[in-house]
């Protein structure tokens, strides 16, 4: 499958729901839709075109923008091709379904994008932390506006 | 574990050899300071400088520094690499199952000041958490200097300094 007949066969089925859709160099995909249409475009992706891999899924925070934007990362184990699928939620509600029943092995990554950057992902069967402290309610890390200052190790030897 | 186990500073009680007179007590670090064991805490890439100290080139088993597997037969807990709050809960139960009396070593800059991450959401420092009797310093420390650090502790209860 080439790359380029991927982006016309999502473009005739999805039309305005793709936002972006390039392909810089060979066996690389990016592709950004919009957040209702994620769930089909997914689907369509792993049935019709052979994306059957998961490699990783994570996020950004932009806050002039007021978005996050997610990611996934999918590998096509037929045509070696690596996709990368894009889309926005809103920052401060910030809700999106889960694709771990579409390619099982986000679950993870989707867990650990949850805990540090606050998406909730609906239908994600184990949203509890991964990496940080059981008891962790002091924001989320990896937010742009999260405060560092009151972590900083003192200088010197304050024992004396 | 449960999530409410508390973190609190973990405070060095006075053992029963406090009670000895001198000679005994002297008696007593004499051996103590020939049969350290240690278990490790490894949890950073300070460890690959760390294993040499038990091979054949440094070879700490001529001090009879035994590395242990059980904390309940050990007397020392070494620290070697980044501790993080989530691991620091499962090193106090460490600590805590170490039999009086016990000492600490942290080798490494993560672990003694939280090292090239001073604003990290997630290390902490072991000296926040107990009483430590010799830092290395390092980013990694040399195997030499990780030695070095162990012998001075050496040194240190064969004098009856430390804890």
């Amino acid at each position: 499958m080439n790359t380029q007949e991927a982006i016309e066969k999502l473009k005739n089925k999805f039309g305005e729901k793709i936002l972006e859709a390039s392909s810089p160099r060979e066996n690389r995909l990016y592709i950004k839709v919009s957040n209702d249409a994620l769930v089909e475009a997914a689907k369509y992706l792993r049935e019709e075109l052979g994306f059957d891999m998961a490699i990783s899924a994570g996020g950004t925070d932009y806050p002039k923008k007021n978005v996050i934007e997610l990611f996934w990362i999918i590998w096509s184990s037929t045509d070696n091709v690596t996709l990368i699928l894009k889309t926005d939620v809103d920052r401060e509600n910030p809700k999106i379904p889960t694709l771990r029943d579409i390619w099982l092995g986000v679950q993870k990554f989707e867990r650990e994008t949850w805990e540090l950057l606050g998406v909730e992902y609906e239908g994600h069967p184990n949203l509890k932390p991964l990496l940080l402290p059981e008891d962790w309610n002091e924001g989320y890390p990896l937010r742009k506006d999260f405060k560092l200052e009151p972590y900083r190790a003192p200088w010197g030897d304050e024992e004396k | 574990m449960s999530s409410q186990e508390s973190m609190e500073r973990k405070e060095v009680k006075k053992g029963l050899l406090e009670k000895f007179p001198t000679p005994i007590k002297k008696l007593f670090n004499w051996g103590r300071s020939y049969s350290i064991w240690p278990i490790h805490f490894v949890t950073g890439c300070c460890s690959p400088e760390f294993m040499q100290l038990f091979g054949p080139r440094y070879d700490l088993e001529r001090w009879g520094v035994l590395p242990m597997m059980s904390t309940r037969q050990s007397d020392t807990i070494i620290f070697v690499g980044n501790v993080s709050r989530k691991m620091m809960k499962r090193a106090l139960r460490l600590y805590e199952q170490m039999p009086e009396p016990k000492n600490v070593v942290v080798i490494g800059a993560c672990a003694t000041s939280k090292g090239p991450f001073p604003e990290s959401y997630s290390l902490v420092r072991v000296k926040d958490y107990m009483k430590v009797d010799i830092y290395v310093a390092g980013c990694p420390p040399k195997p030499e200097a990780q030695a070095y650090g162990i012998l001075k502790l050496r040194k240190k209860i064969l004098e009856g300094e430390e804890g």
